[in-house]
């Protein structure tokens, strides 16, 4: 299972990359491959590839503001969050993300 | 797609589209307040200083509403949007007034460009809408709109609300405090404290530090106190809390109440209503001694711009011990066997 997000908070500072942070150790937990672009005050980092868009099972759009570059995930199967309900549960959003996945297979 | 979910997904998210115009606007704030207050230093520079603070201070509002409506409609939205904010804002339609005009902006264009997408659209339909409707048409008609319609009654709008905050005398400036402090607190970085906050950033802008500072307070609050909690009952507090407490500390001394979420999730019925408490109290002393914060930005890296640092830090202080004190009086010790 691959999965890719993007975090994005109103403040662009704590959030944006606490989320980030979650998700990554959630998916280590799991041992399921995920990749975070975040998206705060300093712009977009770690951005997602074109070829990690194409592999991806979930797009997990935790963005609270309107997201960057929103178009490149059109055709991504879409989970959509926030970066508070991340940081609280992050394992409860992969799984429900994951569960996306189960349902349209 | 029906009926319901077209109109759903035309207006799309609103709060994502505030949040996005917020989100814009505190950079701008955070200049506008810091040469605010190095322009009271006396010297070469001040007219400087004073200047940026003053053109910073017009581009509060036109920023807020072109991010807003950008969210909502994309790019044909920005030009428009700001042009028609920035004259709403001179016109003293203010906050409120920015709010609006990213509305109409935002959803007329976005009504614009559909309907035009649904013709087929083409190059000819595309120069159209993008250099005659929207720029000419759309910032005719809301421009009227605000010019002679809304600004009357939005800006009298605006100077009373305002004058009542500003007046709001002892008790009701303490309520209000106390319960902004409270939804600050009540879901940690959720809905209800952005809601808090937004208002707190609004009557920032219309410089009501009175009613934003005690905001500014609570946010820290539950953060520190769960930080500190576990040292004073730590039969109360599992292995995973103690070290939360840890991290904890520095959030809470950059300002952000997330560092409580971790303890509100295992033991919510205990630990939310002694943080709402705490933040509530907190603000309330805010208010109670007068402090105001001319940076919206909170905890100790907003020291700088309190009128009165030491109070600002004694509010802080209580509200810490209050949250600690029902923290611990509330919480059950933790059996040997199990943890909660």
């Amino acid at each position: 299972m691959k999965i890719i997000a993007v975090t994005s908070c109103p403040i662009g500072m704590a959030h944006t990359y606490m989320a980030g942070a979650a998700l990554k150790k959630a998916a280590k937990r799991k041992k399921i491959e995920i990749r975070v672009e975040t998206q705060g005050s300093m712009g977009i980092r770690d951005k997602i590839t074109k070829k990690e868009i194409e592999e991806a099972d979930v797009f997990i759009d935790a963005a609270d503001v309107a997201m960057l570059e929103p178009k490149r995930f059109k055709e991504v199967l879409t989970y959509k969050t926030t970066t508070s309900k991340i940081i609280k549960k992050s394992d409860k959003v992969l799984e429900e993300a994951m569960a996306l996945v189960e349902q349209e297979a | 797609m029906s009926r319901k979910e077209a109109v759903t997904e035309f207006f799309g998210d609103l709060r994502q589209h505030l949040m996005t115009g917020i989100s814009y606007m505190i950079p701008v704030i955070i200049i506008y307040a810091l040469f605010m207050v190095l322009s009271q230093a006396p010297g070469p520079q001040q007219a400087l200083m004073a200047d940026l603070s003053m053109y910073a201070q017009m581009m509060i509002v036109p920023i807020m509403t072109v991010f807003i409506a950008f969210s909502i409609a994309g790019k044909l939205a920005i030009a428009p949007g700001f042009v028609v904010a920035l004259m709403a804002d001179q016109m003293g339609m203010g906050f409120l007034g920015g709010l609006i005009v990213a509305l109409l902006v935002g959803y007329s264009i976005k009504l614009v460009v559909t309907l035009a997408n649904k013709t087929g659209g083409g190059m000819a339909i595309d120069l159209v809408v993008a250099f005659l409707v929207v720029p000419v048409v759309i910032t005719l008609a809301l421009g009227a709109l605000v010019y002679f319609v809304l600004a009357a009654p939005i800006s009298s709008m605006m100077e009373s609300l305002t004058a009542w905050l500003n007046s709001m005398s002892g008790t009701n400036a303490i309520v209000l405090a106390a319960i902004l402090g409270a939804m600050i607190a009540f879901d940690m970085g959720g809905p209800v404290n952005k809601t808090a906050f937004a208002f707190a950033v609004g009557a920032y802008a219309e410089g009501l530090y009175a009613v934003s500072t005690p905001v500014l307070v609570a946010i820290s609050i539950p953060t520190i106190a769960v930080a500190i909690a576990p040292f004073l009952a730590p039969k109360k507090y599992s292995e995973a809390e103690k070290g939360a407490g840890k991290t904890a500390i520095v959030m809470g001394m950059i300002g952000l109440t997330e560092g409580a979420i971790p303890f509100a999730a295992v033991d919510p019925f205990r630990v939310i209503p002694s943080i709402m408490v705490g933040s509530a109290v907190g603000a309330a002393m805010t208010a109670l001694f007068g402090v105001a914060s001319t940076v919206m930005i909170p905890s100790l890296i907003g020291l700088s711009g309190v009128n009165k640092p030491l109070l600002y830090l004694l509010a802080h202080a209580i509200g810490v011990v209050v949250t600690v004190v029902l923290l611990n009086l509330l919480k059950k010790e933790i059996p040997e066997e199990d943890e909660e």
